[in-house]
Parts: structure tokens; C-alpha cells; sequence
């Protein structure tokens, strides 16, 4: 009896198991609720960039490039059918990994059930619905496929795999790719939206599409829609696995993995002292997490991690910010120059807001530590006069006399009444010129509506130095908030955090910057 | 017995009939010839500088997108019939777009709808067979050295610009048609539409680079319409 029962219950359980694991590959059907489902993320997570008709005209749309997708033109990029055009699978699997190489992040710490939503509100913003036709087998010489494209089972790649590959390679793909790969052949390209684009370079590890054999596959007997990259139906059946195979073996997983927007937990550990210095012992007590970084405006010269530790004592959280940048841009005072910076965004509640920057009615808290600020503090104030020396002189030069010799026009002062100086006056912490703090505290709310916090809550204290081509930028701030919009750091609690670089060599500044997603700052107990 | 004889009647006279309205109908035509022709300074023909693949391209090429003769004609203008129904001819081989040289040639090519289209590869190189269209499904495909020849068949009438990715300055259009009553013009900008149906009809002249215009022509039965058409630079 017992072991009958045991047995049942053994059944039972993998019963149980089996309907799991077919609920998780299976899509749930399209259905109404699925589609207000689909409407209410959308309105959350994707108006910003695809606007909110899906016509990619979106607030950030701007700043981004690639640009998003358009949803009522409905030219899906990555589509795994003869008839390029895109299976619900091919856009539930772009919303769960995204688009490395553009700013489309992934979304796969969304649960399963919200991405098909998504899959199925886009599909119904469409003017033409997405048909793929019946399955039909290929000639063949590859041509006159219709449906998806079954891939063949994946031959051995040995030396005689190795040389059809070079050879291939050589006649059909070096002319755009580069002959090493370096997405060094024919460079003036345009997209079927008429934006430039360039071939990619295969040896960065960016894939648009999933990098996985079987989807490598399809890109390349598909090609990309759009793009310049062409349908190859005659490599359909070996030919295709020998280029997946070498394209491949040009980059490492780590390099794909790297582009992938990922979501992290940061653990801010307890520590008895917190550390002074962003280059002190103490942060070796946090394990670092290496933060996967994505530029808006999408460049091959980027920073692709950041590296966060994180400490607290009970009374103040100290954050590190650690990621290479090849120059150390400390002073944008002519028109041209721009400076590095570096921020930290939380979100004030647990589930938080877009991404970037939070939406109306949803603020965000943002520490933003720039290296100019940082100059300031140490030795000395930067000034115009720093770049252009002798700017200051306001009378008709003698020319009898040496520059320095000139009369100087009676310039501001920390003695001056701050009265009449209309931003410090104001209590404007940007015209401050007795900063103590090289971070500013501030408030956001969507785009363009970034404004500093009241600045006697402003409590921020950071610290950056620069050395050996990297930055180490240290945050430091009591954990319980000071106003209105501040974040509370509670030990305990898990509080959503996001970071930004700018390189103010490559021309970032504000909208221009490298971009993680949410991620989980878990302070311990 | 009787009825095998009516029946056999009635089917003789249907085709007595048909014979002789279709013989009716081609008396009920003319021809359309002219040519189309450039007004204003005639332009020079733009050079373009071949960067890729020298050993096949060659340093230089001349665009074809306005090719105007001294005499003023203009090359590879399509003249056609509007709101006119019937078949386009079939050709014996199929229409041919060939890449050689890296160059499309011809420049504009007109093809009859639903008919294969055969693209030929001689260069030895890459070349890709991208096409600009909004009623045909768009298509984009890799021609490596080896891929001497695809075929490709375009349903619905449209003028599609055919691109080649990896050689930026290739282009030609092919012009995908559903009637008959269509001509390029040669080199001195002449063209003919034979066996259009007589009456007034309206004509359209199409350029690559100067636009689209229409213009109405009178047909007479077993006459030649002769028509200059003019075209300029907006």
C-alpha cells in the first residue's frame, strides 16, 4: 500500500513537473487579456524609445542608433524564415535578448507570460498582419524556400569543414565583412530607412541576432531584412554550418555574453569601517560585479563594463564605480570639449520605472559624479582663463606692454556679493564655486526633466580618480534620505539601481552616454 | 445526330466570330513613336571613382541615371499606356539583368509581370541582387563569384530599383509591367508602343532622376502618332 501510494505520488510529481516545464516552452495563446497585458507594459517599458503608436518616434528615439524598430511598418530585423518575415518565436526571443549593438536592452527578467503579451500587443500595431507562408522545402540550390527554415543537423567541423569555410567565407562575405573580419569591406552602406550603416565586425562579439548555431544559421541563409546583409540561400545544408562555424570561432563567448544588457545583484556587504578612498583596502571585502554597458548612440569605441562594489556600515552606503576610458577628459570649458562623468541611478520604489531616467509621476534619484567637478576640487578651480590665459582682459591692449602687464577687467570673486551672481545666487549647485562635493544630487521624471535636489539635500559625497586608463569613482551617502526624492537605503532591502558612463573624448554628454539596465542593489542586514 | 450538328455549328460560329473582331481590333490600332527629349543645359555626365574590387570594376565609371544625347535625347526613359488592360508579350528568353564588369546592364529593363527574370553574375566576385519595392516582396540576395546565375520572378507591376550593397554606385531598374504598351528609349531618346488601341490616350514618361509626367495622344487606326516629349530638370 505504501509503495503503491509512493508511486502515486512519484507520478503525481512528474506529472506536475512535465505540465512545469511544457507551460515554459509552450507560448501561451494570444488572447484579450494577454493583449491589455501586452498594452499596459508597452505603455511602461517601450513608449519611450517606440513611441506610443509604435511608430518608433518615441522621446528618445533621437538619441538612439540604430534607431528602434517601427511596429506599424512592422521590417523585422531578425526573422528566421525563407520569407524574411519575422515568427512570433523571432520576436519573443529579440524582447528576451535584445539587440546588442543598438539600445535595445534585453528583457528577460520579465516574466515569460509579459514578453508574449508584448509579442502579441506589437503584432496587433501592424498595418499589414506578419504572414509566413506554408512550409515548402528549398530546391536544391537553396532558392524557392518558403516557411521557417529547418536547419539541418550540425555537421563536424574539421579541417576539410575549415577550408570550404575560408573558402566561402572569401567569396560571399569578405567583400562587406573584411577579409580578416574586422567589418573592414565596403563601408558606405545605407539601411532600407535610408540611416547609414556599416557591416559589423565579427571579431567584437556583437550579434544583432543571437549568436547561437541554430540562429546564426538562419541569419545567415536569411539574411537580415533591411539591412544590407543579403539572403544566402545557396549556402542552405552544409555550407551554412561551415560559415556559423567559422564566424563563430572569430569571436569568444565571453565577448557575446558581454553585449548582452543583463540584470546583476550587487550585494552591498556590512562592513565595520567604510572605505575613504575609492582606491582603498577595504572594498576588496565586496565582491565586484563586472555590469554589462550600452551606448544610446551605438559605437564600436565604447566602454563595455563597469565594475561595482558595494559596502555600507548601518549608517552610510559607499558604491564603487570602476571602468576603463583611454583619456582623462577633466574640463569642458571651450565649446568643444566635454567632460567624463559617471551616475547612479535608483529607483524610490520596488518595481521600478522605465529604465532611463523613470517616467512622470515616477522619479528617479541620480548621483552624478563628473571629472570636472572633481578638478575643481583639487588643486584649483578650473577657469577659462586655465585654456585661454589673458582672456580676462578687458581694455584696448597696450601694445607697449607684455600680456601680463595689461590691466585685467575687474573679474567675480569669492568676495563678491552672490547676490548679484545670478545661479549662486540662486543656490544653483552647478555656479557654486565652493563645492565641496564633485556629485551632484538630483531628481528625474522622464526626459529632459533632470533638476538638481534642494541643495541642503544635497549630501552626496564622492571621490574619482584617474589612473592607468581607468576611472574608480566612489559614492558615498548616509543611508537614511535626506528629502523629498531621495532614495531610502535600507539594510535589508533590495533597491533598484542602474549606472551611466560618459567619455567625454567620444563627444558624450548628457543624452550621449553608456547605459546598464535596472539592476538589484541587495543591502545585507 | 441533329443536335451533334448544332452543336458543331454554334462552335464554328463563335470562332468565325472571334476570328473577326480580333481581326477587327488590330485594324483598331496605331502606333505611338517619338522620342523624349532634355530641355536645358544639357548636363555632364557625373564620373564616379571605383574604390573596390579595381581588378574587375575597373577606376572609373559614368552614371547612367541621366544619359543625354547631343541631340538631346534621352536614354532609358520608359514610355507607357495608362489605364490600359491586356498581356505583355512573352519573350522567348527570359529577361536579363547582368552583372558585369560592375555594372548592371541594361540600365532600365522592362519585364512582363509574373515572368522569371534571370540574373546573371560574370564578374567572379560578390555582388548582391537587393531590390527597393513596396508591391513585390522585397528581396535581398548574396551572388557570390560561384552563383553564376538566379532567377527571380516579380508578380506585381512596379518600377523596383535593384541595388548591389557591396558595390554602392550599381543600380537598375526594372521595370515590372502588366500590359503590353510599354518602350524604353534608345540612346537618341526614340521609342515606339506598337498595336495601341485607337482613341485618345493618355501616356506616362517615366525618368529616374526627372520625374514622372503624363500627356494625352490621339490614336488613329493603321497611323503613326509621332510625339516629342519634353523633359527637364525641377
Amino acid at each position: 500500500m505504501k509503495r503503491i501510494f509512493s508511486l502515486g505520488a512519484a507520478a503525481l510529481l512528474l506529472l506536475l513537473t512535465t505540465g512545469i516545464e511544457t507551460a515554459e516552452i509552450k507560448p501561451p495563446p494570444s488572447s484579450q487579456k494577454l493583449l491589455a497585458l501586452g498594452k499596459q507594459i508597452y505603455g511602461r517599458q517601450c513608449v519611450a524609445c517606440h513611441g506610443a503608436g509604435g511608430r518608433a518616434d518615441g522621446e528618445a528615439a533621437y538619441l538612439l542608433y540604430p534607431k528602434p524598430r517601427d511596429f506599424v511598418a512592422a521590417n523585422y530585423r531578425l526573422v528566421s524564415t525563407w520569407d524574411r518575415v519575422a515568427t512570433d518565436q523571432d520576436l519573443f526571443d529579440t524582447i528576451t535578448r535584445g539587440m546588442p549593438g543598438s539600445a535595445m536592452p534585453s528583457w528577460g527578467h520579465l516574466p515569460m507570460e509579459q514578453r508574449w503579451a508584448l509579442v502579441y500587443y506589437i503584432k496587433s500595431l501592424a498595418e499589414k498582419p506578419l504572414t509566413i507562408k506554408a512550409q515548402k522545402k528549398p530546391a536544391e540550390d537553396g532558392s524557392g524556400g518558403e516557411g521557417l527554415i529547418q536547419v539541418p543537423p550540425e555537421p563536424p567541423y574539421d579541417t576539410a569543414a575549415k577550408t570550404r569555410a575560408l573558402e566561402l567565407y572569401k567569396d560571399a562575405c569578405a567583400s562587406c565583412h573584411g577579409a580578416s573580419g574586422r567589418g573592414d569591406g565596403t563601408q558606405d552602406q545605407v539601411d532600407a530607412e535610408g540611416y547609414p550603416t556599416r557591416p559589423r565586425n565579427l571579431t567584437s562579439g556583437v550579434f544583432k541576432g543571437s549568436p547561437d548555431p541554430t540562429s546564426l544559421y538562419r541569419h545567415i541563409v536569411a539574411g537580415i531584412p533591411g539591412s544590407p546583409m543579403p539572403m544566402s540561400d545557396w549556402a542552405y545544408g552544409q555550407d551554412a554550418w561551415h560559415l556559423v562555424h567559422y564566424v563563430r570561432s572569430l569571436s569568444s563567448d565571453t565577448q557575446r555574453e558581454r553585449v548582452e544588457m543583463k540584470k546583476f545583484a550587487i550585494p552591498a556587504v556590512r562592513v565595520k569601517t567604510l572605505p575613504d578612498h575609492p582606491e582603498s583596502g577595504i572594498w576588496r571585502l565586496a565582491s565586484s560585479v563586472n555590469l554589462h554597458l550600452m551606448p544610446l548612440w551605438w559605437r564600436s569605441n565604447r566602454p563595455e563594463e563597469v565594475t561595482v562594489r558595494a559596502v555600507h556600515d548601518g549608517k552610510e552606503l559607499a558604491i564603487l564605480m570602476v571602468w576603463q576610458d583611454d583619456t582623462n577628459d577633466h574640463t569642458a570649458l571651450r565649446p568643444q570639449d566635454f567632460r567624463d562623468a559617471a551616475a547612479i541611478q535608483f529607483s524610490l520604489t520596488a518595481n521600478p520605472p522605465f529604465f532611463a531616467m523613470g517616467t512622470t509621476g515616477a522619479p528617479v534619484n541620480i548621483w552624478m559624479w563628473k571629472s570636472e567637478r572633481q578638478a575643481d576640487l583639487e588643486p584649483a578651480f578650473q577657469e577659462l582663463e586655465k585654456i585661454y590665459p589673458n582672456l580676462g582682459i578687458d581694455s584696448y591692449p597696450n601694445l607697449t606692454r607684455s600680456a601680463v602687464e595689461q590691466s585685467h577687467r575687474n573679474a567675480l570673486t569669492l568676495e563678491s556679493d552672490k547676490t548679484f551672481v545670478t545661479g549662486w545666487g540662486a543656490g544653483n549647485i552647478v555656479s557654486d564655486p565652493q563645492r565641496k562635493s564633485p556629485v551632484e544630487d538630483l531628481s528625474a521624471q522622464g526626459f529632459g526633466t533632470l533638476q538638481a535636489r534642494p541643495r541642503i539635500d544635497q549630501r552626496v559625497d564622492a571621490r574619482g580618480v584617474y589612473g592607468a586608463a581607468s576611472y574608480r569613482v566612489m559614492f558615498r551617502r548616509s543611508l537614511k534620505p535626506a528629502g523629498k526624492d531621495a532614495v531610502v537605503l535600507a539594510p535589508g532591502t533590495t533597491v533598484p539601481v542602474a549606472f551611466a558612463v560618459w567619455n567625454g573624448s567620444a563627444g558624450d554628454r548628457d543624452g550621449k552616454k553608456s547605459v546598464t539596465i535596472w539592476q538589484d542593489l541587495k543591502i545585507a542586514k | 445526330m441533329s443536335r451533334w450538328l448544332v452543336g458543331l455549328l454554334v462552335v464554328a460560329l463563335i470562332y468565325g466570330v472571334s476570328v473577326f473582331s480580333r481581326s477587327l481590333a488590330a485594324d483598331a490600332t496605331g502606333t505611338i513613336t517619338g522620342r523624349v527629349v532634355f530641355t536645358g543645359e544639357i548636363p555632364q555626365a557625373k564620373k564616379i571613382k571605383i574604390t573596390k574590387d579595381q581588378e574587375k570594376c575597373g577606376q572609373e565609371k559614368t552614371a547612367e541615371d541621366l544619359v543625354v544625347a547631343p541631340d538631346r535625347g534621352i536614354k532609358n526613359a520608359v514610355v507607357s499606356l495608362v489605364g490600359v488592360k491586356g498581356t505583355p508579350a512573352k519573350p522567348e528568353t527570359y529577361p536579363t539583368i547582368d552583372q558585369k564588369g560592375c555594372t548592371f546592364s541594361p540600365h532600365v529593363l522592362i519585364a512582363p509581370a509574373g515572368a522569371p527574370v534571370d540574373i546573371v553574375n560574370d564578374d567572379g566576385i560578390l555582388h548582391n541582387f537587393h531590390t527597393i519595392s513596396a508591391k513585390n516582396a522585397v528581396i535581398n540576395k548574396a551572388q557570390p563569384g560561384f552563383k553564376k546565375k538566379m532567377t527571380e520572378t516579380f508578380s506585381q507591376a512596379e518600377i523596383i530599383k535593384i541595388t548591389c550593397d557591396a558595390h554602392g554606385w550599381m543600380s537598375v531598374w526594372l521595370v515590372v509591367t502588366d500590359h503590353p504598351y510599354i518602350a524604353a528609349t534608345d540612346v537618341t531618346g526614340a521609342f515606339k508602343i506598337a498595336n495601341v488601341p485607337a482613341g485618345a490616350q493618355k501616356i506616362e514618361i517615366w525618368h529616374e532622376t526627372l520625374g514622372k509626367i503624363t500627356k494625352e495622344v490621339a490614336v488613329k487606326a493603321g497611323e503613326e502618332a509621332k510625339v516629342t516629349i519634353e523633359l527637364s530638370k525641377k
